[in-house]
């Protein structure tokens, strides 16, 4: 890939870079041969941000080896992955446009199938995104920078058009709604606010939760603002209650204003994520901030939901898990909250699946095959229809992760019990000779505390290879952890046990 | 007074080796604290060449600033004459020395810029306007930290502030703002180092007694003329000041690449090369070239006798990013052995009128590549 900005152009793309910044830590590059298209996510998962620049940006754009030596079937799309700060540092020193005259952005593409056809033209095996700087008097920077392969490009869905609601307004307008809810200089103080779009008047307020209450003096702040602040004010089903997170969204709110653009706001319902779009001449941005459902506020405004929002009540259920999927997402606060404790029921795979933000993207379609076929529907925008489809999938795989992880704990279980299984297989030679037993009992150290299903369940599974050596005896420590109930250490009696086991052998 | 008249009377030997003064310390501190990266620094006093203040960091960077005794309203400097009188024999063998009328101590440069500073007006950042535009303060203030344009604020400031002192000086520099003003001496070895700071006759007045120490010998780095290789001098400072500050602070070594100018230019037709002058770095965030073109307006002297290539710790490096800040040029010489040598040029408004150039100059060795 390789794009060229002039000077002009890359003082927009610096605010797109700032942006995506606060959006997430990680930028994913996309390129394809009309879009260059960079992104970002939040480290919760509940916020993605877009931004599409067209070829048409760049005064000059290619996709595709420069030797024209790539086989012609390939895909003509490139991907990769920075650390968001290393590029916005570079570019930020050149603030000024007149010190740089242009800005080649171009990608070497790594070749992971190396040892398949090795090629030794290309010096190194990861890609890299070259950013070379061309400045006033001839002098040139050229940064390389190594790019990661993203794991999975997370990529909202479309939302249904059906019941959406839409809204545009001026980055002036809206920023003087938003700046009477000051975001905490702390990063960890996010405020969330409720946003009420009624009839002619739109109310906003903050979140009182839980969360932001801790020990917190409380300042609760309410406004209302009229419909007419909003150029385009198209509301599906007024009233309508949304309540997200200001962060990322103030992010969003700096960069239209810095462009002058108007933000387009686009809604279904509560649940569902809020789509912004900030349209361009030649870029076009998709930011998406998950909403949260508010449980406590619906109290509290009586005259809030009306009969239709019942209506809709139902349908609240499945839409966490659905805008979850559709962002493969972990939203933030209660829900997160939900699914952390259904999760801390097994906690042994948790670790490994909440490891980094990218790791819990990845591990599902390694747990359930059924994910696998979303992941490419998810990877491009589908088609509303099969998109529906998709999240309707997605609504139930989501518990894929939990009850598989069940299954992990099984098989877990299996690993162990070669170990524990293996003592259980001496037993019989510990009939055979009292010492031997000895040696089990202060070698065999988990066997007092198993119980006899364990035990048996355990045998069972060794028991093929046990009663080819043994035969009956197997039958008898079965008997004999029967009979011993829940403890082995009956066993170790030794004399007075024999014979009851013995017995029952004989009876079997 | 006249208590100090008596005082100079009855015991010429007590009259200090140093007294000296400026009405506006700003200038004095630029070039400390463009060498603060250690706390110890050794301070030589000479007739005619003023205040050398030299600091040392890891036996391999030294870093000295030349404060020239016209930067000073007044200076006066005597070599003791209780020194001179009271050990004739040791005269002498002082005379043998080269440095005969010298006098050096030791002393702890960070205490010391903070103790100029002690009314906050010593530095350009924060005292460049003075009570006038407080507000104007702020904003920058507030830009900068917003913005997290640090680079640009920073060129910004130094080239602001040389303007704004030469006007200042003709409508009589106490007109704008508060200035520190200071009066400094030294006793001789085993003296504290005293200084009074004041803003205005009629403010308050400071005194600071910084404890002098006896001077250790530093690293010799010495610079031969004749075995350069490489000279460059960038017109600006700004251009060594912005690459220095994009490079990634991960970044382990720095390498400068030069070739001679015709083998440079005939190496760009054929391929790329053969860099002029190439800055280089790599950390863990990737690689960076910098590319400078034989360009009047960028390297104002290109001189490079064969191809080189050498490298430096970048943490020694960017440890001149204090100094270019407050410097307009910058020169950067190579030896044979690789000694680099940055000296940056800070002009200095001489209280009469008319600028003087001070420098600052670091040099340091470089990296032994043979185990590279």
């Amino acid at each position: 890939m390789q794009g060229t900005l002039n000077g002009v152009a890359l003082k927009p793309f610096l605010r797109a870079l700032t942006c995506l910044s606060k959006y997430g830590d990680e930028l994913v590059i996309h390129a394809d041969s009309n879009y260059f298209s960079l992104s970002a996510t939040n480290s919760s998962l509940s916020a993605y941000c877009r931004f599409k620049f067209s070829k048409r940006f760049f005064s000059k754009y290619r996709v595709g080896a420069a030797e024209g030596s790539s086989r012609p079937g390939e895909p003509q799309d490139v991907k990769g992955q920075l650390l968001s700060k290393t590029l916005l540092s570079i570019l930020k020193h050149h603030t000024n446009e007149k010190a740089v005259e242009r800005c080649e952005l171009s990608i070497v593409e790594g070749f992971p199938q190396a040892d398949q056809e090795p090629n030794e033209d290309q010096d190194t095996l990861e890609s890299r995104l070259i950013v070379r700087l061309y400045c006033k008097y001839g002098i040139v920077k050229t940064h390389r920078l190594p790019l990661l392969i993203p794991t999975s490009l997370l990529t909202p869905g479309i939302p249904d058009a059906s019941n959406e609601s839409r809204l545009t307004i001026g980055p002036r307008a809206i920023k003087d709604i938003t700046e009477h809810f000051p975001s905490g200089r702390g990063t960890k103080s996010d405020p969330q606010l409720i946003w009420t779009f009624g009839d002619n008047d739109v109310e906003v307020k903050s979140l009182e939760s839980s969360i932001d209450t801790k020990g917190k003096a409380q300042l609760s702040t309410e406004l209302t603002i009229s419909a007419d602040e909003f150029d385009v004010y198209d509301v599906f089903q007024t009233p309508i209650t949304i309540a997200f997170h200001l962060r990322e969204f103030n992010a969003t709110i700096a960069y239209a204003e810095s462009m002058t653009l108007p933000i387009d706001l686009r809604f279904t319902d509560p649940a569902a994520p809020l789509f912004i779009d900030v349209e361009g001449d030649e870029s076009e941005s998709l930011f998406v901030v998950s909403t949260s459902q508010i449980h406590v506020p619906q109290a509290q405004i009586p005259s809030n939901p009306p009969s239709n929002n019942h209506g809709n009540n139902p349908k609240k259920r499945p839409h966490p898990n659905e805008e979850e999927e559709v962002l493969r997402q972990r939203s933030e606060t209660p829900r997160a909250e939900k699914l952390k404790k259904s999760m801390k029921a097994v906690q042994r795979t948790e670790t490994v699946a909440s490891g980094s933000h990218d790791a819990r993207s990845m591990p599902p379609p390694s747990f359930i095959p059924h994910q696998q076929p979303l992941t490419p529907q998810g990877s491009h925008p589908p088609v509303s229809q099969s998109g529906e489809v998709g999240r309707a999938d997605g609504g139930n795989q989501l518990f894929f992760p939990e009850s598989s992880q069940p299954a992990p704990n099984y098989v877990s279980a299996n690993e162990q019990s070669p170990a524990r299984g293996g003592t259980p297989l001496f037993f019989p030679l510990s009939q055979l000779s009292q010492a031997d037993d000895e040696v089990i009992r202060a070698s065999g150290l988990g066997l007092e505390s198993m119980n006899a299903e364990e035990l048996q369940a355990m045998l069972e599974s060794e028991g093929v290879e046990v009663a080819f050596d043994f035969g009956s005896q197997r039958v008898k420590v079965e008997d004999g952890s029967d009979a011993a109930g829940d403890s082995l250490e009956l066993i170790d009696d030794a004399d007075a046990e024999f014979g009851p086991t013995q017995d029952e052998a004989e009876l079997l | 007074m006249s208590q100090m008249m008596s005082q100079r009377s009855e015991a010429e030997e007590a009259k200090p080796v140093l007294t000296a003064s400026v009405h506006d310390v700003r200038y004095f501190v630029a070039l400390l604290r463009g060498i603060n990266i250690a706390n110890r620094a050794s301070v030589t006093l000479t007739r005619e060449g003023g205040m050398t203040v030299t600091v040392e960091e890891g036996r391999t960077l030294l870093a000295t600033s030349y404060i020239y005794p016209d930067h000073f309203d007044s200076w006066e400097y005597n070599l003791e004459p209780t020194r001179v009188l009271s050990s004739q024999q040791s005269s002498l063998s002082k005379d043998s020395e080269p440095d005969s009328d010298s006098t050096s101590f030791e002393i702890p440069l960070g205490t010391l810029i903070e103790c100029l500073n002690i009314f906050g007006t010593a530095t350009f950042s924060s005292a460049t306007a003075g009570s006038k535009s407080k507000k104007w303060r702020r904003g920058e203030h507030d830009d900068a930290s917003d913005d997290d344009a640090g680079g640009r604020q920073r060129s910004r400031a130094p080239s602001n502030a040389p303007n704004n002192s030469r006007i200042e000086q003709y409508f009589g520099g106490g007109g704008h703002g508060k200035r520190t003003s200071m009066r400094l001496s030294y006793g001789g070895p085993g003296y504290p180092l005293t200084l009074l700071l004041a803003e205005d006759s009629t403010g308050p007045t400071t005194t600071c007694e910084i404890s002098t120490f006896d001077p250790e010998p530093n690293i010799e780095l010495p610079f031969d003329g004749d075995r350069t290789v490489l000279k460059i001098i960038f017109k600006s400072s700004s251009w060594l000041r912005e690459a220095l500050s994009e490079l990634d602070p991960s970044c382990d070594k720095i390498t400068f690449v030069s070739n001679p100018a015709d083998e440079a230019r005939r190496a760009q037709r054929a391929a790329p090369a053969k860099p002029l002058f190439r800055i280089q770095a790599s950390g863990s965030f990737g690689s960076t070239e910098m590319d400078y073109p034989n360009d009047r307006e960028v390297l104002e002297t290109f001189e490079c006798t064969h191809a080189i290539s050498v490298s430096y710790r970048f943490g020694h490096i960017s440890k001149t990013l204090r100094a270019l800040q407050s410097s307009t040029k910058t020169s950067l010489r190579i030896e044979e052995e690789g000694l680099l040598s940055l000296q940056f040029l800070v002009p200095v408004p001489k209280p009469r009128g008319g600028m003087s150039d001070s420098f600052i100059e670091f040099r340091c060795l470089a990296l032994d590549e043979g185990g590279d």
